[in-house]
């Protein structure tokens, strides 16, 4: 599987790190409640299709960013660097 | 000329050079261009090996990888190898093969009396006999063992290099026929990267009708241009005696090459932006008693054979098909020599224009009959032919003497690859197989497998799916007539015999029909009750009869079972490539490691670093070394290289804020020149990993983490610097590399630092615990850190890696006088267990809380850090929480075991309640007796208590007393000395 790094191009998966849904907050809500962190560790969905997902270029530039990808065909959009 | 059964002229064949090989101990002889099926077929041999089960008499049935028979152990010691398919064998000088599963001999062959039991071993027989009594079961274990399996596996090391190879092209076509070769042609535009795999050694070959032609051409010589001109193209790769084996996400192409010098084989890793399949179809057999006789083979095998290979099957050939390609075959058989003693055909009447061919040239065709049954034991020397009636037979049976029986049964598509993709397929009656749908899957299919028939549509199925849909070259061939989709002949009146359907793993039609009367109704478990379709060639001829059996008799259609890569066996070798030994992974080592392999150190694998475990001296035991290096650092002074801790540089306005934010506790008031100890948890409030910081300048820090957990630290904080916290002026730049790093150790550590002519003052008063000092040391840049991982006054020096070495040798001169020796992991290990610290991996291994470890009140309230939100959970307040303790052994000479699981009453039959867990067992030898870190679930309100450290794959057991953590100096003297 080959995954286009923002900075870097078209790379191997091998060296990068998978980081997740990326429409899942990166950080706990100020004052949330135990429901709402418990929501957002641990109840992740598992869709078959487009996936908006965070990936880590850890054997290469260092960046974080957020990647489209089809979870049945891998098939994958350009990766847009994350804000 | 000693090949009775080789042609004398044709076939991709070198007769001029003789290659001399050995069979079973009889040495033969065959030419370059030859397999090994090809050189034991022209030599005459029939009989190649014994079947799994019953071990009947088996000879060459299939031309390559579908051969359920051809399996041969080649070779000896470290090269051996087994199971390897004679079709796919190139035929190489020296070549050493031998037949498996018989003994004494493949011609006399004890096991066979497993076929005399046959009525006592019928499908599930395993599932059956050995289910009982189970007191019993290990003698059945041994058995079983001792039947299974086909080759024996090499027990020596493996001696062979392996390569891998990648590429990235345009277009990758599978299949090298005339299909194959139109999507390269049709692909190869100027700037487009194509590659073409074949499994066999010759690109465009096929065809029924001997006198085609395309574009007026003879089909041979226009696919030979087509091939030639593709070879000249420099964009274009051509792979033959290359199988693609499996295809994966991305989509990958794994290809399994044997065709490169230098090594034995080669996987190749392609990716392509558009795959097309042109794998063609395989042919099935037909099912009839005794199918199975050396002799009896498959109709596009013996053509192949000796087109390719001047390798005749026999001398004297029945020919049973249900469509009209077998024709062909036996006119180029007739040809050749071989004498067609008749043509049986299934269809009630075969008027076509192949078997109008074959009738003008005097053969004898027996429309509306069926060959029932083969006559012969080693080899077939008859077979038996009767006249169709309805569904079953009539009249007299006509016994036919031959030495050959080729069964031609329809064509099944090789669909593997297009199914593995996601692909869907349709059974398709006329044909009597399933075909792909088209577009279910990212992999265009062409000619036989897209169910092409004849070379008209191969050609344009190929054309198109290499990107031409408008080229139609002009084909005058055969016009074939429809097959009959039947494949297993009616029973003979009062026959007897086996009727296999898939002859690799002896499953026959009568084990089917009882997997289905016993109740298995779906093909999945009729595979695996019956093993239909498993083992080296995964059902290629059978598995499609069984199915269609099977669904049959459950009146419904059942589908086939699921295909699953690899396609062929792939050996371990060649999925390791060049990566094993010392190049399996990278080694890191520290710059002080020469010193360390120069000392005699025992070099250890910790994580991605090779590391000193200790240093042994002649005559010590690993535990008198570990034990003097301890004693040594908590009386004189040791020095241990922890360069391989990990490092970040933290620059910027906000890194105080950054700090706050990823550590329980706070930084805001950390001063320049100071370090402190902070502790990090993940998201889910579980604790990440430990270490100092340490305040180098007004907007400057460093920070250190344990070695394990440098990547995925460094992970953590640059997603949250990136994603949640762009705001904050932070630089984060890792440095573990750049800096060697060693700590001293020990009540001299101070006249050791003093001694190597410190640019700075080593005094207590200027370089208190936790303090840090910035300066010149042994004439070299240097960081001191005053902070301690054993509860020893300790140094922890960093000097730029290109020095370390050298302040490493200036340490160990200086340090000598003093008593200074070097220690190794295992010391350090044994320090930190004696102090109680926890260590990330052991004690925190990703179950545990900062309050589970004792730490809880380190926990900074009056801020908010990654992983406190989710301490909210009321799973982290159970009482039952495993708590981090110490263990002392009742009987101080006692071990404690590793790993061991705690239980309180070892009296109790399993399943025990287990209390806990150790997490570090180490000898003591200030102590001078065995203590150990455990978590235990509320350990610390039960401090006092007895339990049980058992190991039971160690066979070990220790009664245990909970206790404080902290063995050694609980109030720090020794720290602050």
């Amino acid at each position: 599987m080959l995954i286009p790094c923002p900075c870097c191009g078209t790379r191997e998966r091998g060296e990068f790190d998978y980081g997740g849904d990326a429409d899942v907050p990166v950080l706990a809500a100020p004052e949330a409640d135990m429901a709402a962190e418990y929501q957002r560790l641990y109840l992740r969905a598992n869709p078959r299709g487009l996936h908006r997902e965070y990936w880590y270029h850890a054997a290469g530039c260092r960046r974080w960013f957020v990647l489209a990808r089809d979870t049945a065909t891998h098939a994958v959009a350009a990766g847009d660097p994350a804000a | 000329m000693t090949q009775p059964f080789r042609a004398a002229t044709g076939g991709a064949i070198d007769r001029r050079r003789t290659l001399r090989f050995r069979f079973d101990g009889r040495d033969l002889e065959g030419h370059p261009g030859d397999t090994l099926s090809s050189a034991l077929l022209a030599n005459g041999i029939r009989l190649v090996g014994r079947s799994f089960k019953y071990h009947r008499p088996r000879g060459i049935f299939g031309y390559g990888a579908e051969d359920p028979n051809a399996l041969f152990q080649l070779g000896a010691g470290a090269h051996a190898e087994p199971n390897a398919k004679g079709g796919q064998v190139p035929l190489v000088a020296g070549l050493r093969a031998a037949a498996q599963n018989c003994w004494p001999s493949r011609h006399f062959d004890l096991g066979a009396v497993a076929g005399l039991a046959a009525p006592l071993l019928p499908a599930g027989f395993y599932y059956k006999t050995f289910l009982w009594p189970r007191a019993l079961w290990p003698v059945y274990e041994r058995l079983i063992r001792g039947a299974a399996g086909l080759g024996r596996a090499p027990g020596l090391p493996d001696a062979d290099r392996y390569e891998h190879r990648h590429a990235h092209v345009d277009t990758l076509v599978i299949g090298g026929g005339p299909a194959g070769l139109a999507a390269a042609t049709a692909a190869a535009r100027p700037g487009q990267r194509v590659m073409l795999v074949d499994d066999g050694a010759l690109l465009g070959t096929a065809g029924d009708d001997p006198q085609a032609a395309i574009e007026g051409m003879p089909a041979a010589a226009w696919l030979a241009a087509r091939r030639a001109a593709l070879a000249a193209l420099p964009d274009v790769m051509l792979l033959t005696d290359a199988t693609a084996y499996g295809l994966y996400d991305g989509p990958v192409v794994g290809v399994l090459a044997r065709a490169e010098a230098g090594s034995r084989q080669q996987r190749w890793m392609v990716r392509a932006t558009r795959i097309v399949l042109a794998s063609g179809a395989l042919e099935r057999p037909l099912v009839f008693l005794d199918n199975d006789r050396p002799g009896v083979m498959l109709a596009t095998a013996a053509r192949a054979f000796a087109e390719r290979h001047a390798a005749l099957p026999g001398r004297r050939a029945v020919v049973f098909t249900n469509n009209d390609s077998a024709y062909g075959t036996a006119l180029l058989l007739h040809g050749l020599g071989v004498a067609i003693a008749a043509i049986v055909d299934l269809r009630p009447a075969a008027d076509g224009p192949a078997a109008l061919a074959a009738r003008r040239a005097g053969l004898r065709c027996l429309a509306g009959h069926a060959v029932v049954a083969a006559i012969g034991g080693r080899r077939v020397i008859a077979c038996d032919v009767m006249r169709l009636h309805g569904d079953g037979v009539a009249g007299d049976a006509e016994r036919i003497a031959c030495d050959t029986v080729l069964t031609a049964g329809g064509f099944t598509p090789m669909l593997q690859l297009f199914t593995q993709a996601g692909g869907q397929t349709v059974f398709d009656a006329a044909r009597g197989a399933f075909l792909g749908v088209p577009a279910s899957a990212p992999i265009r299919l062409a000619g036989a497998a897209a169910g092409a028939t004849g070379l008209a549509e191969a050609l344009a199925t190929g054309f198109a799916a290499g990107g031409d849909p408008t080229r139609r070259p002009a084909v005058s061939e055969w016009s074939s007539a429809p097959m009959l989709p039947i494949s297993i002949a009616p029973l003979p009146p009062r026959g007897r015999g086996k009727r296999f359907v898939d002859l690799h793993n002896d499953v026959t039609v009568e084990d089917l029909d009882l997997a289905v009367r016993e109740g298995f109704s779906s093909i999945e478990q009729v595979k695996r009750y019956t093993t239909l379709g498993m083992g080296t060639d995964q059902g290629r001829s059978s598995g499609l009869i069984g199915a269609l059996r099977v669904g049959e008799r459950l009146g419904r259609t059942t589908g086939t079972s699921r295909f699953r890569p690899p396609f062929v066996p792939v050996t371990f070798g060649a999925l390791a490539g060049r990566q094993v030994g010392p190049l399996a992974a990278p080694a890191r080592v520290t710059p002080m490691h020469p010193w360390h392999e120069a000392a005699g150190a025992r070099i250890a694998q910790t994580g991605s670093w090779r590391r000193p475990q200790l240093y042994p001296r002649p005559g010590e035991s690993e535990q008198d070394s570990i034990s003097r290096e301890v004693l040594n650092a908590r009386r004189a002074v040791g020095i241990v290289d922890v360069s391989t801790l990990g490092k970040f540089d933290l620059r910027g306005r906000d890194v105080a804020a950054l700090l706050d934010r990823v550590y329980v506790n706070g930084w805001r008031t950390l001063a320049i020149g100071r370090c402190r100890y902070g502790v990090m948890l993940r998201e889910d409030g579980m604790v990440l990993d430990d270490g100092t910081t340490s305040r180098l300048g007004e907007r400057h820090y460093v920070m250190t983490v344990t070695s394990g957990n440098a990547e995925r630290v460094q992970a953590h904080l640059d997603r949250l610097l990136q994603l949640a916290w762009p705001e904050l002026d932070v630089t984060l730049t890792p440095v573990t590399e750049h800096f060697a790093a060693m700590a001293i150790v020990g009540p001299r550590a101070r006249a050791l630092l003093a001694a190597l002519r410190p640019g700075f003052d080593p005094s207590d008063a200027a370089l208190p615990h936790m303090g840090l000092a910035i300066g010149t040391l042994a004439g070299v840049a240097a960081r001191v850190f005053r902070i301690s991982f054993s509860g020893e006054l300790a140094y922890e020096i960093n000097v730029p890696a290109r020095h370390g070495l050298a302040v490493w040798q200036a340490a160990i001169a200086a340090g000598t006088p003093l008593g200074l020796m070097p220690y190794g992991t295992e010391a350090m290990l044994t320090m930190r267990a004696e102090k109680g610290f926890f260590m990330p991996g052991f004690e925190a291994d990703g179950r545990t809380s900062l309050d589970d470890l004792g730490l809880g009140r380190m926990m900074n309230r009056k801020k908010a850090c990654i992983g406190q939100a989710a301490l909210q959970r009321p799973a982290f307040a159970a009482p039952d929480r495993k708590q981090l303790v110490g263990l002392l052994a009742e009987d101080p000479a006692a071990a404690i075991p590793r790993g061991a699981q705690l239980v309180e009453d070892p009296q109790r039959p399993p399943p025990k309640p287990i209390a806990g867990h150790v997490t570090a067992g180490v000898y003591s030898p200030l102590l001078e007796r065995w203590i150990a870190l455990a978590l235990v679930e509320g350990g610390r309100a039960r401090l006092g208590e007895v339990l049980h450290a058992a190991s039971p794959l160690a066979g070990e057991q220790v009664a245990v007393r909970i206790v404080d953590p902290v063995f050694l100096d609980p109030e720090g003297k020794r720290l602050h000395a």
